[in-house]
């Protein structure tokens, strides 16, 4: 199957929730993006995150195997370090081969709020491409 | 030769050595590397003329400041591979300074293998035997009680030769002894046939492994798992002779599966490229679990918005030597991580409390507060172990500040 989708993927309203209430993993307060990559090829993703006040951290690099759909949660991520609860940050995805990127947020804290889901950014016209 | 900081001698040292973590930096007055045993005696006398102290270092893996020194470091890399050996008896004399990874290999060559090592392989055979560096398995102690003789250069620049039949408290005391009784050029281990070893690493939920862990431990050859604080789960890693191994799939997912040499599929991660800080303790089997949840509520009520790092449990065979976190008690050691790059003192030294108070004790290469007064009292063999250690080496060759702090000597 063709690949679908862009090479780039940016979130600027990241905050993964710092509580979280019922049985874990289920119930666990995320941030997560859900990674579709139509390709035929493993898709390699290089993460780069943006805080507030202090520099950028990354790449935190995530491979995608070709034909799969992988959820990845910002939670989890620790190499090179974890990204702390409760604080604002924004995502830039890259990807060496076009995939579709979606990004959501699981709140499950002592006073559940909704859980939200939405597209992330992808540029629409990455260097000239189609793609 | 392992591309280490250590490879070229200098006495006009232009840049700090650092640890493999990056957290400990400091600059010694000259670095050694001999090409002999001969020359390592001769450098310990030579310093001991000049009323210096010298201190070992392996592959500067470990975190705690048991090497740093502003006075002479030495290293044995040159002092490496497989010498005499025995593949009928499984038994190897290597040099000290051997890499445990391309060591392994050699042993391969000579259809022997190492019974077992931690999770990465990049220490040294003298670093790792030192510092009691161990794997996890109910029925495996730590890498030290490999040790059955070798040669030690003394602190009178001597070379002494050492066998556990002819001096077995000698052994006792050397085996973790951090280089404090003498420099260690080459040990004699006690091997084993070279065989295959089956890993699978299966992830489930906290709980449902709390529930087996007493038999997980008990069926596997070598068992230990990683819990995650930011999601509750757990990965189990097993490691059984090929047809051994059981089938966890009623309660766990199958997340690796391979087979092969015990220096191929028990270390994973000798090449990770994201450095990291440890604390680890070990305390008595039967106390791990209440420990473990102690710290898992701790960590959940205080410290997950700051630590992603996994916590490692395994376990260590009683042993006997003198200095040995399993000394005398069968038990499990817990170590917690965090990124060398985030700040991790305030997160270990909260939760070393907790340790300490089910009587654990330090690693001895990784991240602790204690000195002395408060070591004394979990080692029962510590006054011994001071008193062969004055008398090996009476004016503090090996010794550093640290250590003197470290030891109360």
């Amino acid at each position: 199957m063709e690949a679908i989708g862009r090479r780039r993927w940016t979130i600027s309203g990241g905050h993964i929730p710092l509580e979280s209430n019922g049985p874990e993993p289920a119930f666990t307060s995320r941030d997560e993006i859900a990674v579709l990559n139509c390709s035929g090829k493993a898709a390699r993703l290089r993460i780069h995150i943006h805080y507030a006040d202090r520099p950028a951290v990354g790449p935190y690099e995530v491979e995608v195997a070709g034909r799969r759909v992988r959820r990845i949660r910002f939670n989890d991520l620790i190499f090179p370090e974890a990204l702390p609860l409760g604080e604002d940050f924004g995502a830039v995805i890259e990807a060496d081969v076009p995939v579709v990127v979606q990004f959501s947020r699981f709140d499950g804290g002592a006073q559940p709020r909704n859980a939200v889901a939405t597209a992330a950014y992808a540029e629409r016209n990455l260097r000239g491409g189609r793609q | 030769m392992p591309n280490t900081p250590w490879s070229a001698t200098s006495d006009n040292l232009d840049q700090d050595c650092h640890n493999w973590s990056g957290g400990l930096r400091f600059r010694p007055s000259r670095l050694e590397v001999p090409e002999s045993e001969e020359a390592v005696a001769a450098l310990v006398r030579t310093a001991a003329r000049q009323g210096r102290c010298i201190r070992p270092v392996g592959s500067a893996h470990s975190s705690s400041e048991i090497y740093l020194t502003d006075d002479i470091l030495v290293s044995l890399a040159k002092i490496r591979g497989l010498g005499d050996h025995d593949a009928q008896r499984h038994r190897a004399t290597v040099g000290a300074g051997s890499q445990l990874t391309e060591l392994s290999k050699e042993l391969q060559a000579a259809g022997m293998t190492l019974s077992n090592f931690g999770d990465v392989a990049t220490q040294t055979v003298g670093g790792a035997i030192g510092t009691g560096t161990h794997g996890s398995g109910r029925n495996s102690p730590n890498l030290s009680m490999m040790l059955v003789g070798g040669r030690l250069v003394t602190a009178e620049g001597e070379i002494r030769a050492l066998g556990f039949d002819e001096e077995p408290d000698l052994l006792r005391a050397l085996r973790v002894s951090f280089g404090t009784l003498g420099i260690l050029t080459w040990a004699t281990l006690e091997l084993e046939p070279l065989h295959d070893l089956h890993r699978q690493e299966w992830c489930l939920g906290f709980e449902p492994c709390m529930e087996a862990l007493d038999r997980l431990s008990r069926e596997n050859r070598n068992f230990d798992f990683y819990w995650y604080p930011r999601s509750d789960e757990v990965k189990i890693r097993c490691l059984n002779t090929p047809g051994e191994e059981k089938d966890y799939g009623a309660f766990a997912r199958l997340a690796k599966d391979e087979t092969g040499p015990p220096h191929a599929v028990i270390p994973q991660h000798s090449d990770l490229p994201h450095r990291f800080e440890e604390m680890e303790y070990s305390i008595t089997a039967e106390a791990g679990t209440e420990c473990l949840g102690k710290l898992r509520a701790r960590i959940k009520e205080r410290w997950r918005r700051w630590v992603g790092w996994r916590l490692l449990y395994r376990y260590i065979k009683a042993d006997d030597s003198w200095l040995s976190e399993a000394y005398g008690r069968d038990s499990v050691s817990i170590s917690l991580h965090q990124n060398a790059t985030l700040p991790y003192w305030d997160f270990f030294l909260d939760l070393e409390p907790i340790m300490r108070d089910h009587g654990g004790r330090p690693h001895w290469a990784k991240k602790h507060s204690l000195r002395a007064a408060e070591l004394k009292s979990l080692y029962p063999m510590w006054d011994r172990f001071l008193a062969l250690r004055q008398e090996m080496d009476p004016h503090g060759r090996f010794l550093t500040p640290y250590l003197r702090r470290l030891l109360g000597c």
